[in-house]
């Protein structure tokens, strides 16, 4: 702990009193920040491990069928019917702010134009890696949409944390020491007056007596 | 707005399929250019990267988390299955956050 280098006067007692109680306002209200940016964090969290788990699934479907396509018509003829696949994706992203943090919220939609290639030269593992596919982008909208978010709350509970303890830990504490000095150092002097006056007073009566 | 994948040549191939553009990329400074420009485009929400790749820009990757709000980066294995070791969310929020939860 340390305290600031202040004259003891009575101003600069008044003015680190002040500084106190806001710095204790501040606290209070970082505080309450953080329990509301803890509580959305464990909300986010368990909803992101679903969504991960989905987004993953529907992945390993995908590169499953996807294996298997390549099996079947090879690398060169899976390739040159990708851009007959006229799949369209709609996605808005709007962000929302949380306590300071930017949240964003992804709407998608997927239209589709089906069918895309002549199923004729095509393996049926190429259709199905498309649908499964088409699966794989709805899941990681989603899981883009809450993963970041938490990341985002994460950070911002950290930050929080942060200063929370700096001011409880450190500045509250210097302010408190600080005026501690200064009232002490004030009812010193006032003390040392105090006496000086009496023995004033006292001569005076002699020098009369 | 679109999504936009940078992944090895399956991934990549995957995604086609569906209508998704993307870039193959293998080493750290294709990756880095990839990312770049997929951040110059302005059409592109959500970026797609493997976690293999992403794992060879870390710093680079987290900076474009972190920092800017917008395309949003999400990291997804590839057709070799997700990568050893990696945590699950939980310990990545405990690791960000502290113990204190």
């Amino acid at each position: 702990m340390a305290r600031y280098k202040v004259i003891p006067t009575k101003t600069n007692l008044a003015r680190l009193r002040r500084d106190l109680s806001f710095a204790r306002e501040g606290y209070e209200l970082l505080e309450q920040k953080r329990q509301i940016l803890v509580v959305e964090l464990m909300a986010l969290m368990d909803k992101v491990a679903d969504a991960q788990d989905q987004a993953e699934r529907e992945l390993k479907n995908g590169y499953q069928a996807l294996q298997e396509a390549v099996l079947a018509m090879g690398r060169r003829n899976l390739a040159q019917i990708t851009p007959a696949v006229n799949i369209q994706v709609d996605m808005t992203i709007n962000v929302r702010r949380v306590m300071g943090v930017n949240i964003p919220k992804v709407d998608l939609s997927l239209t589709d134009h089906a069918p895309y290639f002549s199923p004729v030269s095509t393996s049926f593992w190429a259709d199905e890696t498309v649908f499964r596919f088409k699966h794989v982008l709805e899941a990681l909208g989603k899981l883009a949409e809450l993963r970041i978010s938490l990341m985002r709350v994460a950070q911002e509970v950290q930050k929080t944390v942060r200063r929370v303890n700096a001011l409880d830990k450190i500045a509250i504490p210097d302010f408190r020491e600080s005026i501690k000095y200064i009232e002490d150092t004030l009812e010193e002097s006032e003390r040392g007056t105090f006496a000086t006056l009496k023995i004033v007073k006292e001569r005076l009566e002699k020098a009369k007596g | 707005m679109r999504f936009h994948v940078i992944g090895d040549e399956d991934t990549v191939l995957g995604f086609r399929l569906v209508g998704v553009e993307g870039e193959v990329a293998e080493t750290p400074e294709e990756i880095l250019f990839a990312l770049k420009k997929a951040f110059q485009t302005d059409d592109v929400g959500i970026i797609i990267i493997t976690e293999r790749l992403a794992e060879r820009v870390r710093a680079d990757v987290e900076k474009y988390l972190y920092k800017t709000t917008f395309p949003l980066i999400i990291e997804i294995p590839d057709a070799q299955g997700p990568l050893e070791g990696r945590g699950t969310v939980r310990d990545m929020i405990r690791a960000a956050v502290g113990v204190h939860l």
